[in-house]
């Protein structure tokens, strides 16, 4: 454990004694209110010193264990006394990170992922395309069902901006730092002269929100637009367009969805992304708030941040937060998105950690 | 082999692999290329919807209802001859201005995928409200409806929607076109509704009775009468596209001189019908709710029926109503 966690965990202990004994006393049950807070600090700390108390113990029986290595006839005892004891403290551990990390209660959900072009005009509407297609192949080998919701093409064939939702186990969880600026170095096809050119996209990950838990929406704030607005309706119209803009008047958001058949599927979808996005907003608001408090690296929540550069000529992306390199971008661009996230969410981990102890 | 030579190997393998596709994707038969060429066609030939159209036959030829699987996923595919030559033969019945959801023979309706057969109705974006408004109706009033009966089935999308909706419903079906009994029948059958349902060839008269149906059917009365019949104005089904006026049975639309033909009727068989706490649900013209109102007013009282809510659709224009009897 390192030498940070155990310090402090020390002091918890400490402090844990003190409760124990000021929770006895008359003065403190008079004032009711730092009562409550001395309870709730008493049971926040109670399991965690409960746990390293094991782990201290454990640690012993590992001393005690190696000192009996020595004697051949107990050897084999020792050995195996050692093994048993080792990964029970790196349950334990575990434990304890699991009970001092605040828990973010969207990490199950499923997600809007919304992927726009930025600078660079063209060549960023075709590195939409790339990354969309990334986005595809990583869903697909977590066997997540990627639906794309809506699109505004551009030109040349690439995309203004892509919605689509990712449903599966803890998709969340996993896509949270992909917000942000995605930088792009590369030629870009449409250039003559063979210059590398920079451009950048703009992702960014919501959680879908519950309509009742979350959000209300009053009717009257919003605009619905079809493309079947004209003429007499009903029978004397057969289209098969099903497009539904949806424009919630009080923040300006518009949704658009055109993806199924059914124009009613389509107006009930462009409404999930509208709760999705106004919760999302409040969401962020938080975030930026707390991300300030902690000096955390990740999930600032910040989508104007420039996280990531993908450099083609040198086969390399590289992620700006964690200073991390890596030479391997075509299994990345191919979706092999796993050690990127993995180092991502170590270091938000680890970051937390430190936080949470040096206050 | 070390592992970095392995990786060599294996990005020589995928940048070849990559530039293969590359290659494909300049040909003809791409997705993306035949879905530009084909709206270009269409375009020219004055077809509404060109370029939904062919994203539609694009999407039935790749097995999905959703065209974004086609337009962004597959854009880069390459068409097999057999595939090309199955869309070209499609596109021409587009050409000759026959509807997508015939061409493909399926549309959406809500949540349930439809089968869909000339010259049954297809049905409109608007009545997937009139669900809505029935159920939130029936659920916040605690009403749970037992026995129904849909005049006019069409393709079945009202009926069985609510069945879905209701598992304890019972429905009958009638409609006066023999293809349309046999639509509802099979599209029931694929939702798993059928033994909640019976289909009947049967047509309401002007006197709001229903011929060819055995009179014990009607024994008991009805929680539910609900319609989408038709109501275009007689003047109003030449200036109808060719789509519907070529493809869709006209006597699924045309309502008569005010388009009231069969509305009146099915109002009277609710009077005779209907529960003393049931409802009668109908789509009508946008400009028929004072016609309503006006007729009610001379007969309702004899009929003991009153209209008791109205509701515009998603365009706002008057499209239906509710009924219920006096009590």
């Amino acid at each position: 454990m390192k030498h940070l966690m155990l310090s402090k965990l020390e002091k918890f202990s400490k402090r844990l004694k003190e409760l124990d004994f000021l929770l006895t006393q008359k003065e403190v049950h008079n004032n009711i209110k730092d009562y409550c807070k001395k309870v709730r600090e008493h049971s926040f700390l109670y399991p965690i010193v409960e746990l390293y108390n094991n782990y201290k113990k454990i640690n012993e029986d590992i001393i005690t264990a190696k000192e009996m290595l020595n004697d051949l006839e107990m050897r084999n005892f020792a050995l195996d006394e050692i093994n048993l004891a080792k990964k029970r403290i790196f349950d334990i551990e575990l434990e304890i990170k699991k009970l001092i990390l605040p828990k973010d209660k969207n990490d199950k959900r499923n997600i809007f992922i919304e992927i726009r072009a930025g600078t660079g005009g063209d060549e960023s509407a075709l590195f939409v395309n790339d990354l969309l297609r990334m986005y595809i192949r990583f869903s697909e080998r977590n066997y997540w069902k990627f639906e794309i919701i809506s699109r505004s093409l551009s030109e040349i064939g690439g995309y203004k901006e892509i919605i689509a939702r990712i449903i599966g186990l803890n998709v969340y969880s996993k896509l949270k730092f992909e917000s942000g600026v995605h930088r792009v170095q590369r030629v870009p096809k449409t250039e003559t002269q063979g210059r590398i050119h920079t451009s950048a996209c703009t992702v960014a990950v919501i959680p879908e929100a519950d309509e009742i838990e979350d959000i209300n929406i009053n009717p009257a704030d919003l605009r619905i637009d079809t493309y079947r607005a004209s003429g007499a309706g009903g029978q004397h119209i057969n289209k098969t367009d099903s497009a539904v803009r949806i424009t919630h008047i009080p923040t300006g958001i518009v949704v658009q969805c055109q993806n199924d058949r059914s124009q009613h599927k389509n107006k009930a979808f462009a409404l999930k992304i509208l709760l999705a996005r106004i919760k999302d907003s409040k969401l962020r608001e938080q975030q930026s708030n707390t991300a300030k408090m902690r000096r955390l690296l990740i999930g600032s929540g910040d989508r104007s941040e420039r996280i990531r550069t993908y450099n083609f000529p040198q086969g390399r992306m590289t992620d700006h937060r964690i200073n991390l390199t890596l030479y391997k971008l075509d299994y990345i661009m191919d979706g092999d998105l796993n050690e990127i996230i993995n180092s991502l969410l170590v270091e938000y981990q680890s970051d937390l950690i430190e936080n949470f102890f040096s206050n | 082999m070390s592992l970095n030579r392995m990786l060599a190997l294996k990005n020589c393998v995928v940048l070849v692999l990559s530039l293969q596709k590359r290659a494909l994707a300049t040909k003809a038969n791409v997705v993306d290329n035949v879905l530009k060429e084909w709206t270009a066609k269409f375009e020219q030939a004055k077809i509404p919807e060109p370029e939904n159209s062919i994203q539609n036959i694009m999407a039935h030829i790749f097995n999905t209802t959703k065209i974004d699987d086609v337009t962004i996923v597959e854009k880069n595919t390459e068409l097999t001859n057999d595939q090309i030559t199955h869309l070209n033969k499609l596109c021409e019945c587009r050409l000759a201005r026959m509807p997508v959801q015939y061409i493909i023979k399926e549309w959406n309706f809500r949540d349930l995928t439809l089968k869909m057969t000339p010259p049954v109705f297809i049905p409109r974006s608007e009545t997937e409200e009139l669900i809505d408004i029935i159920t939130d109706k029936l659920e916040s009033s605690n009403h749970t409806p037992t026995r129904m009966i849909e005049i006019g089935s069409g393709t079945g999308a009202i009926t069985i929607s609510l069945l879905k909706h209701f598992p304890k419903l019972k429905a009958i079906a009638i409609d006066q076109s023999k293809h349309a009994c046999d639509l509802t029948e099979q599209n029931a059958v694929m939702h798993n509704v059928a033994n909640q349902l019976q289909v009947f060839h049967a047509e309401i008269d002007s006197k709001g009775q229903v011929k060819n149906l055995q009179p014990d059917l009607l024994e008991q009365k009805f929680d539910l009468v609900v319609s989408n019949p038709p109501y275009v104005p007689s003047l109003d089904i030449p200036k109808l596209e060719p789509e519907i006026a070529l493809y869709e049975d006209i006597k699924a639309l045309d309502g008569g001189h005010d388009g009231l033909n069969i509305i009146k009727p099915i109002c009277v068989f609710g009077s005779n019908y209907l529960k003393p706490n049931g409802s009668i649900f109908l789509e009508t013209n946008h400009d028929h709710l004072d016609k309503i109102k006006e007729w009610l007013g001379i007969c309702g009282h004899h009929m003991k029926l009153k209209l008791v809510e109205n509701y515009k659709d998603f365009n706002n224009k008057d499209r239906f109503v509710e009924l219920k009897l006096v009590e």
